[in-house]
């Protein structure tokens, strides 16, 4: 974390201005399916400061004469005060024709269901695939046990509210400043759809406020450079933090069955059904896949079956990230399997897990002993052993313990990219993608590329402007700490060796007899070449020293975690308080503990959140909602960043609604409904024998 | 958006002058946590705060609360404790746990606002508490009973809360609630008082949230316990009164079956805990309070539509041009303080926290005229690059707010805390946190920086 970040200096997205700015406002649909009939903006064209007034004709894109769901744009006015374009976009008169609309995914593919998107359907996407002999497995089983999970949708809640600002340059580019964490996902939609190349568009990157996946699609600059293409001014437009919990892109809602095929005490089979709510977008196949892998990558399964669709709903479309409802269902439906069998919910995960080498093709890696670590040091930092002590007592609460396993591999995930350049003075400058840089990381970075160079920490500074932004990820999301980490490191490696090559000629010393360190190249006899003089030589010779890398998410080992909870239930009201949640991670212990740790807790708050207040408007919880929450890192193997030797990311959204429901289950209803309100907890326990 | 289209300010210093003004038709401009929070438009504003409506005094055995009295104030008050058997504190704290809003709330706004679920006002009920009402003719007294239960008909006309008074204190008090997280609206709670005469209890009072109606008495169930020792017979009738009367709510929250269905257990823990209370004549527990603050003498304006104001901020003067409409918030960003930041403009999430004479506040609900004459600290005033202040080192050492949009307002709340008990707990820094939101990276760093800058400034 670097100091600009406490002492006010940072500057976001709405933190610089261009002068001159027209205020953009948004006439939004308030039906979930319509078509506009016709729209009367004399009121608002009236209006004194009124700059601009755009209907779905003008720019048929991106305004909508058929909007699919509450809060879809239908026309947008431009004025000189914010207060003004509000006023003036609350003038519109726009006459509607509401239209039958399919308001959720459970009803999408009813016969009937009024369809999202031209096509005969609301089927989005469709994943089917089978290992071993499932309908036999099933017909051999002593038992089946089939249960049904549903999530419901989650808005990310990031604190700096979205927020776009466009203008031109004196060349006409397209200068935008967004809040966005998809700097290139964005200029290449806006390309598109304002049909001009993306090469004249220029994102700039400031500190991103949070995302989560709720900045990583278009969402309001286009709103926004098109007021700046019609009247060649600066132009902003943000969403209330209200609005942004309602329209920015979230988790979506899933409902997952699954039925699991019992005999000898053992599980024989599991078969998967997913339903995921892709809203008014596309949805992507590869999406419902890596649910599914990640899910049950723990597991040695012979026979399983899988089947995922997403469907159109008029609804806001949701956010570009793989859902926790199949993880959330199978970590649930395990401790129902265990509870069914009699077994303890650890010990028939430890029976199930992989060893080393077993499936898994072309992965030789002993992750799969992580899984084992994660889980034994989970359990004995919560008192595993404790468990049924701690569920009995007097009185109407009752206390239980759960746990969940989580496992991410990056596929699919974001690449992070690094370039470090070579100064004439002999000075670095390393180029980060956005995420890297606003995960608080980038000092750690930068003396990470100096330690690695032979450089003085002071003389890798991170680099600002254009340049960054063309190396910038390519997809959004947020790449592991520890792949940036190794991006970095392989970047100032690959500089390191171009940079001796240089000194080699200049000092006539073959490059094997060189080294670096304190900011020169170094050779034999105690003779020096300051990287000054290598920068210069450079630069004559018009080459300046640039290396780059980027690395695929696949190239780091898969992440695993385990998540124990212990929580407290009132028999009588519902009302459930999380006691104590603790997160394994086999990440390695990162020495840049606290940053990753940071990561971790605020991952496992936005879980909790959805666990728990996911029916409230802000679901964001505050000190006083947060349980003490203890975060392991456990060794692993593979070769260590500063920040561990894999992702830590996307595990506790995938653990930790399970990791409660099965505590509440130990002594109390299981609930398989997110979130677990205390209505749906009493109703569980008002229901049990 | 500026705030709601107000084009005039109005901040008499007699009341007087406020009434003839509010019969005008001016909205009154208390702590502001809802006039400037919701959409809609109020062209003339009145602010209350130059009236001398704050504070509370013990008058003849009974407290008495100005109505702008904060929520905080409430909480750092010791009469308030021993004069409500904990009771008032209690539901300040469960009903607004941001310290910010409990800085600005008043009671009189929450009286008059309350929203359907309000703790305070579940309280106030549940105290007997009379409303005393100015009008420009007249000054009435009005029973909570009847004043909470429709405030338009009191201030028809353009009356306005003058103070709350809480006659007399119960033996015991209890507050219970259910809700899915601490900091959130309760689905249902229920505030009770009982007063004894030697064994029998002599006077009972049952209110509750929850219901289709703001928070209501249920009389019919104090008389079940009245003139009984406060057995548990006598507290199972009572309860079978109220789920047998109370308009029980369905909502998107919760069903009135829920809701009746959890009264029940709620009622009973929270009337034996009360009765208890009275039997053993505990005293009240007054947690450790923060010393008061220094009150500025004020040199708010009278009138304002636009124009020059003056305020220190950062210890340097700022004179800037206004309009009436202009929040803090915009103000200070407008000014280059932008470490100064805009979150969700309702003072919920903490973000846009400014320090006005050393009380932190969230800058989005507060007019830029109000702090005319004030000194307000920014988090580019905390400290330097070369010189920290314990706080900015402490949360960088312990990687909080890693993305930094949410630090400045840890940062001031944190410092104010610290300028007021230099060794809090544990408990005081979560408290003190509460206000800010940070979904990138929790508490757990946060709160651990607190205590260790604590330590650091030894």
């Amino acid at each position: 974390m670097s100091t600009k970040r406490v002492t006010g200096q940072g500057r976001f997205a709405d933190d610089l201005r261009p002068s001159g700015l027209l205020h953009v406002a948004v006439t939004r649909c308030p039906h979930p399916h319509a078509r506009v009939l016709s729209i009367d903006a004399s009121a608002a064209r009236g209006l004194p400061g009124v700059v601009l007034v755009l209907g779905p004709e003008d720019a048929p894109e991106i305004l909508r004469a058929h909007p699919r769901y509450v809060g879809d744009r239908v026309a947008l006015v431009a004025a000189e005060d914010p207060e003004l374009a509000a006023r003036a976009a609350d003038a519109m008169r726009i006459a509607y024709a509401e239209q039958p609309a399919t308001l959720t995914h459970e009803e999408a593919l009813r016969p009937g269901a009024p369809t999202v998107l031209e096509g005969a359907t609301n089927l989005a996407a469709e994943v089917q695939s089978e290992a071993g002999d499932v309908d036999g497995a099933f017909a051999s089983a002593e038992r089946v046990l089939e249960t049904t999970y549903r999530l419901a949708r989650f808005p990310l809640g990031p604190l700096e509210p979205p927020v776009a600002l466009t203008w031109l340059d004196e060349d006409r580019r397209l200068l935008v400043r967004s809040s966005t964490e998809a700097p290139h996902r964005v200029r290449g939609r806006l390309a598109e759809c304002l049909h001009i190349p993306a090469a004249r568009i220029h994102m700039e990157t400031p500190l991103l406020g949070g995302g989560f996946g709720a900045k990583s699609d278009l969402l309001l600059e286009d709103l926004c450079a098109l007021v700046t293409l019609r009247t060649g001014r600066p132009a902003r437009l943000s969403l209330s933090r209200g609005q942004a919990l309602a329209l920015a892109p979230a988790l979506p809602a899933e409902t997952v069955t699954v039925r699991s095929a019992l005999r000898e005490g053992g599980l024989l089979a599991l078969d998967l059904a997913v339903l995921l709510d892709a809203g008014a977008a596309g949805a992507s196949e590869e999406r419902l896949r890596s649910a599914v892998r990640n899910a049950l990558a723990p597991y040695r399964l012979v026979h399983f079956r899988f089947h995922g669709r997403a469907v159109h709903t008029h609804r806001a479309p949701p956010a570009a990230v793989t859902g926790g409802g199949v993880a959330f269902a199978v970590e649930s439906h395990l401790d129902e399997v265990a509870a069914a069998l009699g077994l303890d919910p650890l010990e028939l995960r430890l029976s199930l897990l992989r060893r080393a080498g077993e499936g898994e093709p072309g992965r030789e890696a002993t992750h799969e002993d992580v899984l084992h670590t994660v889980l034994s040091v989970g359990a004995r930092a919560i008192g595993w052993s404790r468990r049924w002590k701690a569920s009995a007592g007097p009185g109407p609460k009752r206390r239980g313990m759960g746990l969940a396993l989580a496992r991410r591999d990056g596929a699919g995930g974001p690449r992070a990219v690094a370039a470090l350049q070579l100064g004439e003075d002999g000075s670095l400058s390393l180029v980060l993608g956005p995420t890297a840089r606003d995960a608080g990381a980038e000092s750690v970075l930068c003396r990470l590329a100096a330690q690695v160079v032979g450089a003085r920490d002071e003389e890798v500074v991170p680099a600002t402007g254009e340049a960054e932004f063309a190396l910038a990820e390519a997809e959004g999301g947020t790449p592991a700490l520890a792949l940036s980490a190794s991006g970095v490191e392989e970047a100032a490696r690959r500089l390191r060796a171009a940079m001796i090559e240089v000194g080699a000629r200049l000092l006539g010393v073959p490059t094997r007899e060189l080294t670096t360190g304190s900011g020169a190249i170094r050779g034999p006899g105690g003779r020096a070449l300051p990287f000054a003089e290598v920068g210069r030589e450079c630069l004559r010779s018009g080459a300046p020293l640039v290396a780059r890398a980027s690395l695929e998410p696949a190239d780091l080992p898969p992440a695993s975690a385990a998540f124990f909870a212990e929580v407290e239930t009132d028999t009588e009201t519902g009302q459930m308080r999380v006691v104590r949640l603790v997160g394994a991670l086999g990440c390695g212990p990162p020495a840049e503990a606290a940053l990753v740790e940071a990561r971790v807790q605020g991952e496992v708050l936005r879980a909790l959140g959805h666990a728990l207040g996911g029916s409230l408007p802000d679901p964001v919880l505050t000190a006083i909602d947060a349980p003490e929450t203890q975060i392991l890192f456990v060794p692993a193997d593979a070769p260590i960043t500063p920040f561990g030797n894999t992702s830590t990311g996307d595990l506790a959204r995938r653990a930790v609604a399970a990791a409660l429901a099965n505590a509440v289950a130990q002594a109390g209803p299981r609930v398989r409904d997110v979130p677990l309100t205390p209505v749906a907890l009493l109703a569980g326990i008002d229901a049990l024998p | 958006v500026l705030a709601r289209g107000i084009r005039s300010y109005h901040r008499p210093t007699r009341l007087e002058d406020a009434l003839a003004l509010a019969a005008q038709g001016m909205r009154p401009l208390a702590g502001g946590t809802r006039l400037l929070a919701s959409p809609g438009e109020v062209p003339n504003v009145l602010d209350l705060s130059a009236l001398g409506l704050a504070g509370l005094r013990i008058e003849d055995e009974d407290l008495v609360l100005g109505a702008m009295t904060t929520l905080q104030d409430v909480l750092d008050s010791p009469i308030a404790y021993s004069a409500t058997a904990g009771l008032l504190p209690a539901a300040c704290r469960a009903q607004s746990p941001s310290r910010l809003l409990r800085g600005l709330a008043t009671l009189g706004g929450e009286s008059v606002h309350g929203d359907l679920d309000s703790e305070v006002g579940a309280a106030l009920l549940a105290l007997n508490a009379v409303y005393v009402v100015v009008h420009t003719e007249e000054t009435r007294e009005s029973p909570a009973l009847r004043f909470l239960k429709n405030p338009a008909e009191d201030l028809a006309g353009g009356g306005l809360v003058r103070s709350v008074i809480i006659p007399g204190a119960p033996d015991g008090a209890a507050l219970e609630r259910v809700a899915p997280i601490a900091s959130a609206p309760p689905l249902l709670a229920v505030a009770v008082t009982v007063t004894f005469a030697g064994e029998n209890c002599s006077r009972a009072r049952i209110a509750l949230t929850g219901l289709l109606t703001r928070p209501a008495r249920v009389l019919e169930a104090e008389t079940q316990v009245e003139r009984t020792a406060g057995d548990d017979k006598a507290l199972r009738r009572c309860v079978d009164q109220v789920l047998l009367r109370a308009p029980f709510r369905s909502d998107e929250q919760a069903s009135a079956d829920y809701r009746r269905q959890i009264a029940r257990p709620l009622l009973l823990r929270a009337l034996h805990r009360a009765v208890e209370r009275a039997h053993r004549q505990l005293p009240t527990e007054v947690p450790r309070l923060r010393p008061p603050l220094s009150q500025r003498a004020l040199s708010g304006l009278p009138y304002f539509t636009s124009g020059r104001i003056e305020m220190t901020v950062n210890g340097r003067p700022l004179r800037a041009e206004v309009e009436a409409r202009t929040r803090l918030l915009d103000l200070l960003r407008e000014h280059d303080f932008v470490g100064v930041k805009a979150g969700c403009g309702t003072g919920r999430c903490g973000a846009c926290t400014v320090l006005v004479d050393g009380r932190p506040l969230p800058s989005c609900l507060q007019l830029a005229v109000r702090t005319q004459g004030r000194s307000v600290q920014t988090v580019e005033g905390l400290g330097q690059l070369d010189a920290l202040h314990p706080v900015q080192a402490a949360f960088l050492e312990q990687g909080a707010s890693p993305c930094g949009y949410c630090a400045p307002g840890f940062l001031l709340s944190a410092k104010a805390l610290l300028d007021s008990i230099p060794d809090p707990t544990e408990a005081e820094a979560r408290d003190a946190l509460a206000g800010c939101l940070c979904p990138c990276a929790g508490y757990a760093q946060p709160v651990a920086a607190v205590l260790a800058a604590a330590r650091a400034r030894g």
